[in-house]
């Protein structure tokens, strides 16, 4: 160990240009590599701040169609989301790989689906248990989805949203 | 978790974890060959073990995906910033700190699993959480000992630790407990003065032990959840003359709170005794510069308690004025998410409960950075994850957990009996 000691004393405690020695060297240079570090690991946090913000104002950041939720949230036991965007091909269900994903016990893992064809939406239902209604109507086959229908999965409600200024 | 942001966020959090990593290596790599005379393999176990633990927690605490997961990462990078500082002051207490950082880790860990294994039990316990907060202060009051001008030290079979620190748990679940009971406690007569009066008589026990760090830290965390969630107004008001007349009385009744007050209005005056440590802490600063001394070539060991209530000075001459704008963010960061947490959590009691949390991480690094910048007047109490002291550091962690454990969103909302 005693042998280390000297080996370090010898390479950054030896004067290499009047008083200045490595040790000085790396510690200044360290001390601007400290603040970059740690002022960019506020950064990225901040940046998830911001990706967060949106997810929690829904609306204010998003363009295109999506559910809002109707019911109200205090009276559901499990954990809904406000807003879900809606892509050109989405499942709604319990199941993890669902792109709509509520963990409500009385959906069907894969409920139901909602697709974009020639620029209108369709809803239809994946043949679920507890069936899929659309403004209070069963749905089977693929049925046209306008902005302002209300999508009724068992206990969970809401609106469809074209996301074009109409709501 | 929405899976249209999912993936750009599980990016920058893996970009944000090796942040912290690479600072762990440069800063270990600088204060061991500084430290370089108790250079032993204990000092590379050190290293070795603050790497472990902060990469292994970080990699636990992904596993829980509907927990917030920054929450740790943050105070982990804190208490990074803050243990490099303490292993160049001293490495005997630098490994104290990481023996401390280990317990708390474990205890996070902890907190998290005993509040979802019992999750019901808690809500409606609160004389419990009031006697359990009192009977800590009053045992501190008949068995502590002195040490720093406040008698808040009790010693049991060896350990000496502060119980002020561990009471902020109890009594952040007392104020959640009452507001999400409101209704049932309001029923009873005097029942909407019970949690002012309760905080009161423990507000009392602190001016008794001559702590009033903690007591303030106490009435913030009281007067942010009455804004929040206190529905008579009046009460408000009430509580800030109460605290404000606390104030002057204590100022006319207690000697060392009069000298707290006048060094912090003049400390030059009695430079080399009384305004000793806040001069010093001033120099300190002032020395750093911009981007600091450089870690190892400043000399923070003139400001006295640099390892523990003076850490921001220290680490703003070494680290520079940067480094303390960014420390200030990391804490505002933190306390961000504590309230976003709030927001989100529909279960009352753990909303509040979030918020108080939060509020008493905010307010100690308000009171301890505001007072060695002579911003206001200086008390005792400890910068959370950051300054050496263990009842501090395990606290912190505890209430970090619990925080954690009410960031769960899948919280199930109890039915209306």
């Amino acid at each position: 160990m005693d042998k280390l000691l000297q080996i370090i004393e010898k390479i950054f405690y030896t004067n290499l240009i009047g008083e200045i020695n490595l040790y000085m060297v790396f510690a200044n240079v360290f001390k601007y590599l400290f603040v970059i570090i740690v002022l960019y690991f506020v950064y990225t946090i901040t940046r998830m701040i911001y990706l967060d913000i949106g997810q929690l104002r829904g609306t204010g950041f998003r363009r295109g169609p999506y559910l809002q939720l109707i019911t109200r949230r205090e009276t559901l036991r499990f954990h809904v989301q406000n807003i879900y965007p809606l892509k050109n091909d989405n499942i709604i269900g319990r199941g993890r790989s669902a792109d709509v994903q509520i963990s409500s016990p009385f959906l069907s893992k894969e409920h139901a689906h909602i697709f974009k064809e020639g620029g209108i939406y369709y809803l239809e239902d994946l043949h679920s248990a507890n069936g899929t209604y659309l403004n209070g109507e069963p749905v089977g086959e693929p049925v046209i989805l306008y902005p302002k229908d209300i999508v009724s999965l068992v206990d969970v409600e809401f609106i469809f949203m074209s996301g074009e200024g109409d709501g | 978790m929405d899976r249209f942001i999912q993936s750009p966020m599980k990016q920058r959090l893996i970009s944000a974890r090796w942040m912290t990593l690479l600072f762990q290596l440069l800063s270990l790599s600088l204060v061991l060959i500084y430290q370089r005379e108790t250079l032993t393999p204990r000092s590379l176990g050190f290293s070795g073990l603050l790497i472990v633990l902060t990469l292994l927690s970080q990699f636990l605490v992904n596993l829980f995906h509907q927990a917030d997961s920054y929450l740790l990462m943050i105070a982990n990078m804190l208490f990074s910033i803050g243990v490099i500082l303490i292993y160049r002051l001293s490495s005997y207490y630098g490994y104290r700190q990481l023996i401390f950082y280990t317990l708390g880790i474990a205890l996070f860990f902890v907190a998290y699993f005993l509040l979802e294994g019992t999750a019901g039990f808690w809500v409606k316990k609160i004389c419990f959480y009031f006697f359990g907060a009192a009977a800590l202060l009053v045992l501190t009051l008949l068995f502590g000992f002195v040490s720093g001008g406040a008698k808040n030290w009790i010693e049991i079979g060896g350990f000496s630790f502060q119980p002020s620190e561990i009471a902020k748990v109890p009594f952040c679940f007392l104020i959640a407990g009452f507001y999400s009971n409101r209704e049932r406690v309001r029923k009873r007569k005097g029942g909407k003065y019970f949690l002012m009066a309760m905080t009161y008589i423990l507000i009392a026990l602190f001016f008794l032990q001559r702590e009033l760090g903690t007591a303030m830290v106490f009435m913030a965390i009281l007067f942010s959840a009455q804004v929040a969630f206190e529905e008579d107004k009046k009460l408000i008001f009430l509580n800030v003359a109460l605290a404000v007349i606390g104030m002057v009385a204590a100022y006319y009744l207690f000697g060392h709170i009069r000298t707290r007050v006048d060094i912090w209005i003049d400390p030059w005056v009695d430079m080399d005794g009384r305004g000793y440590q806040i001069t010093q802490s001033l120099f300190g600063i002032a020395a750093g510069g911009f981007f600091g001394t450089g870690l190892g070539l400043g000399h923070p060991q003139y400001i006295p308690l640099a390892y523990s209530d003076f850490i921001f000075s220290a680490i703003a001459e070494e680290m520079g004025t940067f480094m303390g704008i960014a420390v200030i963010m990391l804490y505002l960061i933190l306390v961000y998410r504590g309230m976003k947490i709030s927001l989100a959590q529909p279960h009352a009691f753990y909303k509040v409960l979030a918020l108080c949390i939060s509020i008493s991480f905010a307010a100690q690094a308000l009171i301890m950075i505001g007072g060695v910048l002579k911003l206001i007047p200086l008390t005792g109490i400890t910068l959370p994850f950051m300054a050496h002291g263990g009842s501090s550091l395990v606290t912190s962690f505890v209430l970090l957990g619990i925080l954690f454990y009410c960031s769960n969103a899948a919280l199930e909302v109890p039915r209306e009996e």
